[in-house]
């Protein structure tokens, strides 16, 4: 059914643009992290989605297939001082650019909330059409 | 009896595929590469007779019609990553699916209470 298959899609875009706001929490959560090696520092988390063959409904669905690492440049800070500075003395930061992230949950935010604007209508729809001839 | 609802039938499932189809592309606003998709009436009219249905030989295979109509979407502004959702737009014509669809049913609510006054005959 169609109106079935509608809310299908808008729950998919719901729980991928849920996915990208989780991300996006932690990675600003993490955005001062600090460490001793650049290994160990934090790297932005981006999620990854696309469209995927669902087998059960055989219809192509949205879904995160990956998160991925920011490859984007650390923050290096010179602070021989500090409890967590390597031998030469500097401490490397997280590559997490907070702008850009709170950029992301306005982008994800608006697109959850129009998704479940979609099941709304989808809702009310069906509910239409259960009370037909009554 | 079975058209005795006239057009409304149909007009029904296809504003519900259409529904489908707007919610989809809703969905895959931020999706990069994804292109939107719409229905076109004309072609839906047109491609009635010439509808093509791929037969299933095993359980394991996905059915596949080729109902034309389901069109790819002109943009206005694509992004760079090559989506051509337009989320206003796609939000207007759910809005019309939902209004022509409610339209459908109310007309077929209509019939089917004429109908039930005919056979109590009150």
């Amino acid at each position: 059914m169609s109106l079935e298959s509608a809310l299908i899609h808008s729950k998919s875009g719901m729980l991928a643009q849920s996915a990208r706001i989780n991300a996006v929490a932690s990675n600003i959560a993490s955005a001062n992290a600090e460490s001793s090696n650049i290994g160990g520092a934090y790297k932005a988390k981006k999620v990854i989605f696309s469209n995927v063959l669902d087998r059960e409904s055989g219809m192509s669905v949205l879904k995160v297939v990956d998160v991925k690492k920011s490859q984007a440049q650390h923050q290096v800070r010179f602070d021989p001082g500090h409890p967590m500075a390597n031998e030469d003395g500097y401490v490397f930061g997280s590559n997490v650019s907070v702008i850009e992230e709170m950029t992301d949950m306005m982008s994800a935010t608006k697109s959850y909330e129009t998704n479940v604007l979609v099941a709304g209508q989808v809702k009310q729809m069906l509910t239409k059409t259960l009370q037909m001839g009554k | 009896m079975a058209d005795s609802f006239g057009i409304h039938e149909s007009a029904l499932l296809l504003h519900a595929k259409r529904t489908s189809i707007i919610a989809a592309n809703i969905a895959n606003a931020d999706t990069p590469g994804y292109k939107a998709q719409d229905l076109d009436f004309k072609s839906v009219l047109k491609g009635k007779a010439t509808q093509v249905v791929l037969s299933k030989s095993s359980s394991g295979h996905i059915g596949l019609k080729a109902s034309g109509g389901v069109k790819y979407i002109n943009p206005y502004a694509p992004s760079l990553d090559g989506n051509t959702v337009d989320v206003e737009q796609e939000k207007m014509k759910m809005m019309e699916a939902n209004q022509r669809y409610s339209a459908s049913l109310e007309f077929l609510n209509g019939a089917i209470k004429g109908r039930l006054q005919v056979i109590k005959g009150d």
